[in-house]
């Protein structure tokens, strides 16, 4: 909004509203479903902005009919979008018509922003941040540290409702100019960075975690362990299918009763 | 009918408890694995620690989690490719082995210390209770599918407060199924599982014992097979011959 002295006001979120909002943008994912995903997650977050105004029903039709179709995104980042979407409904909504938003621009603001932000936060969050925390936990519980694999994790909730908080502000601060949030190279050069740091301690991890085991198994054949290593290793890289763990876990029986033979 | 289900626990009576303390700490992590917050307390190393405390032995809850975590670590917890439901399987070993007086007393079992046989039919369990658990998780989601249809009518009539119950439905059904799972495992876990032990002859006990070493070689193997083999030797390989001098040499 630009102030009569030429600067450029910041849109804030009233701090009622913003809570609510923040609070219910927790719960994105529990009504997750099979067709439409985060449809319903996603209204309802969206909900507590519709309350605070006396819409008619015919307002409140359209309103859930806008956020009803199907809607997936990482729900991390996820409120860069909410924020967005309650910039959009601001605009359009009657004190300033002029500046309506048609409901052709909030779909393709939340289908394509959605589909970016799933793609970034899948790189970012699933195989950027989460397996460097889990092997740094791994590998602080190798040597018994309980309280500091649970601060490991804490830290990480903090982090991510950080995350979550500054999202929802710059969203709704930003509207539509949110895109130019998703080109900043910042977040190339993270995932980048947090894929050199897990292909690090991987290796780190799997080093500290057979020297505990060679110290350890004293009683074990050294031939063993090897071939435990190299058969737990190349199972994966063999079956080349990102099988769950759950699918390898049988697999791995089977061979560590071929080598019971050997024992 | 459950009190003689914990006839093996060391109480000598049902632990009711321990039983709803450790059916409420799935419930809230179950939450948390997708439906609120997802601060990933509900991986299971974190979640075996916590059932291991609430159970009176972390250290056991650790010895579980960490291989578990370690097989699971390539899994991806989002939309379609949710596979398993570790939670509650963890949550109800670690807490059903406790409940019947097993204790692992290192972080790390290797294959020729006494316990590791034990530990690797545990985390056998927790492998075949997850998968059981996948399928309880579809038909939840299924169930969502059919309450959000019923939002439809919201469309029509522009209610907002039954979307809000439809979404708070799902939430109550997330937690209901994480406190029915803890049970119904831990008390499978306690009766079924860990009994079954005794009768296993002892070359696959023999290749139990070998599990716990060949979790973190499947973890490894399966990150490396995320990054790409080719991208990431340079980085891995000697970062595990320095750990692992390191390791014997000074820690």
């Amino acid at each position: 909004m630009l102030r009569g002295n030429g600067t450029v006001e910041k849109k804030r979120l009233p701090a009622g509203l913003f809570a609510s909002v923040y609070v219910r943008s927790l719960t994105l994912q529990a009504s997750w479903n099979p067709q439409r995903m985060q449809n319903l997650g996603l209204l309802t977050v969206l909900l507590p902005w519709m309350q605070g105004r006396t819409a008619a029903i015919t307002d409140r039709r359209l309103f859930c009919r806008r956020y009803y179709g199907f809607f997936n995104t990482n729900p991390y980042l996820a409120n860069f979008i909410v924020g967005g979407l309650l910039h959009l409904e601001e605009q359009a909504a009657p004190p300033d018509a002029a500046a309506a938003q048609s409901t052709q621009l909030t779909t393709t603001f939340r289908d394509s922003l959605g589909r970016a932000f799933a793609s970034l936060g899948d790189q970012l969050v699933w195989l950027g941040i989460k397996p460097v925390l889990v092997l740094l936990a791994c590998l602080l519980a190798c040597y018994g540290q309980m309280w500091a694999v649970l601060l490991v994790f804490l830290l990480f909730a903090l982090a991510q409702f950080e995350l979550r908080r500054r999202a929802l502000l710059a969203g709704y601060e930003l509207g539509l100019d949110i895109v130019e949030v998703l080109s900043h190279a910042a977040w190339h050069r993270v995932i980048k960075g947090a894929k050199v740091a897990g292909m690090i301690l991987t290796g780190t991890m799997a080093g500290f975690y057979f020297a505990r085991l060679h110290r350890l198994d004293n009683g074990l054949d050294g031939f063993i362990l090897l071939g435990c290593v190299v058969l737990g290793v190349g199972l994966p890289l063999l079956l080349r299918r990102r099988s769950p763990g759950e699918g390898i876990v049988p697999l791995a029986l089977l061979l560590a009763f071929g080598l019971t033979f050997l024992l | 009918m459950i009190g003689a289900v914990f006839i093996g626990a060391d109480a000598g009576a049902a632990p009711w408890g321990s039983l709803c303390a450790l059916g409420l700490l799935t419930a809230l992590l179950s939450l948390d694995d997708t439906a609120l917050a997802q601060t990933w307390f509900s991986q299971p190393l974190p979640a075996g620690i916590l059932a291991g405390a609430f159970g009176g032995d972390p250290l056991t809850g650790l010895a579980l989690g960490l291989p578990c975590q370690l097989i699971v670590i390539g899994n991806l917890p989002v939309g379609r490719t949710f596979t398993g439901e570790q939670v509650a399987a963890v949550v109800a070993t670690v807490g059903g082995a406790i409940l019947a007086g097993v204790r692992f007393q290192q972080p790390v079992m290797a294959a020729a210390m006494p316990g590791a046989g034990q530990l690797g039919w545990l985390m056998v369990c927790v492998v075949l209770l997850s998968s059981a658990g996948h399928w309880v998780v579809q038909a939840e989601r299924r169930a969502h599918f059919v309450w959000m249809l019923a939002g439809h009518r919201s469309l029509r009539d522009g209610q907002l407060q039954r979307v809000e119950r439809l979404h708070g439905r799902c939430l109550a059904a997330t937690a209901l199924r994480g406190f029915v799972l803890g049970v119904l495992w831990l008390i499978l876990v306690v009766d079924l599982w860990l009994p079954l032990f005794a009768l296993l002859p002892e070359r696959l006990v023999t290749a139990l014992s070998l599990l716990p070493v060949l979790a973190p070689a499947i973890g490894v193997g399966v990150l490396v097979e995320r990054y790409g083999w080719r991208a990431c030797w340079r980085r891995t390989a000697p970062a595990a011959v320095v750990a692992l001098v390191l390791g014997v040499l000074v820690f």
